[in-house]
């Protein structure tokens, strides 16, 4: 089953109020109105794309040891996977599936790390849950993903809908903006520059793993 | 109330969109203003602002009004110039806004000239990090760095300023200094929240490279900025403007000069719809004159 057929049967699930999550049904509307006006702004398509030059970048681990984008890239092509936080059931399916490619990807000599806005503890809980073998990168304020063009700021009616459902994102992510990354893949050669990248403004949808191994093999 | 005070009572209402700004503004207080208006409308007989929850909005009519009083208000001031007859023009009070820092290391040693050559002028300098609201405040022209994200202002470029890396030699000494842009990822940085964040976009003669620089330690106003590098806390990127005093004394240095950085720009800015008066026109040239001497 590929990636994205395990999301739209999820998504099917979520509209239908089937446990575990029971979500009831007027929260939809809410969610599809933010994720419609996201890609109406066309935010996605000010992102970094194929050719750009990488951002540099050093971010904390887990456990608080620094990584360092131009390190990794000196080792070989470097996917980085932007991350929303452990309470996306969506994002958490997507690092999943990485995780199932990720022998196909050490063979053929990259390296992987997910980025994301969420503090080390929610990072250790989602490596813990999703049994992941790469780590989650822990970018402060959204800084990395500002970089890469893709943060965005909540609208006031969908703030007001995940306080109402106990997300509560200043407190998960320990910054009071209200920020998100728009949930995306890259491909970083060896060079610096990108050679793949796919940028999600609608949340359910992500792009399968073997889609970048052209990319990757060069 | 003459039909002039009336003018410029409605005038400051519509600019303002609220009855009590306006009273601030005029220095006289609200029911006034209320009762100016309420005498005006039914001089009249017209309705010039629709009154609703969300504050004042002038009405087609009240439109129309605005524009011909700000234009009589204007041309009053003028004839009142003419008739004192000051060669200059420039009497009164320059309301000018300005940057904390900027405003302390650039205009305020330079203000003395400017008020000889201007004897019957007085100047309000509002000196402050954000952007004020310029016709709340009265202001008739306020300086501003960086990109402006207020579309309905009117505003000039009028110079602009190198960005680099500094520290104080005693950072470089303990840490190291850095030649490249992936050389940062091992320093700590102070990011300025406002001068652009933590994502640095450098370039050289061959090729672009932004670097997302660490900074445990961020700072909203370019005063408190200063002093972080000063303690040694990490290098920073500045204009030279900002540090302009410590780079001629060498208590800071600039490093990584093969690579340049977006310059900062400075902008003249006036208050919307309102022609700029000769007194900020003179001041922005005065201004001008001195940052690109070099001052």
């Amino acid at each position: 089953m590929t990636l994205q057929a395990k999301l739209d049967a999820f998504k099917a699930d979520f509209k239908a109020g089937k446990p575990p999550y029971n979500a009831p049904a007027e929260i939809h509307p809410i969610m599809e109105r933010a994720t419609a006006e996201l890609i109406a702004s066309s935010a996605a398509s000010k992102a970094l794309k194929v050719g750009d030059k990488a951002p540099l970048f050093t971010l904390k681990d887990p456990d608080g040891h620094p990584v360092s984008s131009a390190d990794l890239v000196a080792k070989g092509p470097l996917v980085l996977t932007f991350y929303r936080g452990v309470w996306c059931p969506y994002c958490n399916m997507e690092l999943q599936a990485l995780q199932e490619f990720l022998p196909t990807l050490r063979e053929a000599g990259a390296t992987l790390v997910a980025i994301s806005p969420q503090i080390a503890a929610n990072s250790r809980k989602s490596v813990r849950t999703n049994g992941l073998e790469f780590p989650i990168l822990s970018d402060t304020h959204n800084e990395v993903a500002h970089a890469f063009g893709l943060r965005f700021e909540l609208p006031d009616y969908l703030i007001e809908l995940y306080k109402n459902l106990r997300n509560d994102l200043p407190t998960f992510n320990d910054d009071p903006s209200w920020t998100l990354p728009m949930p995306a893949r890259y491909v970083i050669g060896q060079d610096g520059v990108i050679r793949y990248a796919e940028v999600n403004p609608d949340y359910t949808q992500r792009p399968e793993p073997e889609a970048m191994l052209d990319a990757i093999r060069g | 109330m003459d039909r002039l005070a009336a003018m410029e009572t409605f005038v400051y209402v519509v600019e303002t969109g609220s009855f009590s700004a306006a009273a601030r503004r005029l220095n006289i207080g609200q029911p006034a203003v209320s009762k100016a208006i309420a005498q005006l409308e039914s001089r009249l007989a017209v309705r010039l602002l629709l009154r609703s929850t969300r504050g004042l909005t002038p009405t087609e009519a009240g439109l129309a009004f605005f524009e011909r009083a700000k234009r009589a208000i204007e041309e009053s001031d003028e004839a009142d110039n003419a008739a004192r007859g000051a060669a200059s023009g420039l009497t009164g009070n320059l309301r000018i806004c300005a940057a904390v820092t900027f405003g302390r290391i650039h205009i305020v040693p330079h203000l003395g000239r400017f008020l000889e050559q201007n004897p019957d002028l007085n100047i309000d300098l509002l000196l402050d990090d954000r952007n004020l609201n310029l016709v709340e405040e009265g202001v008739d022209i306020a300086l501003r760095m960086g990109a402006l994200s207020d579309s309905g202002l009117t505003a000039r470029k009028i110079a602009e300023c190198r960005r680099v890396v500094l520290a104080t030699p005693a950072y470089f000494e303990k840490h190291g200094e850095p030649t490249c842009p992936a050389d940062l990822c091992k320093h700590q940085a102070v990011v300025y929240a406002l001068g652009g964040g933590a994502n640095w976009q450098f370039r050289n003669a061959n090729e672009e490279q932004s670097v997302i620089i660490n900074g445990r330690i961020r700072v909203s106003a370019a005063e408190g900025l200063r002093e972080a590098v000063f303690a040694h806390l990490g290098l920073t990127m500045a204009s030279e403007w900002m540090f302009a005093p410590e780079l001629a004394s060498g208590a800071v240095r600039e490093v990584m000069t093969d690579w340049t950085l977006p310059n900062q720009d400075l902008w003249a800015v006036f208050p919307t719809g309102r022609m700029a008066s000769a007194k900020a026109r003179a001041f922005v040239g005065y201004v001008q004159g001195l940052l690109v001497k070099g001052a």
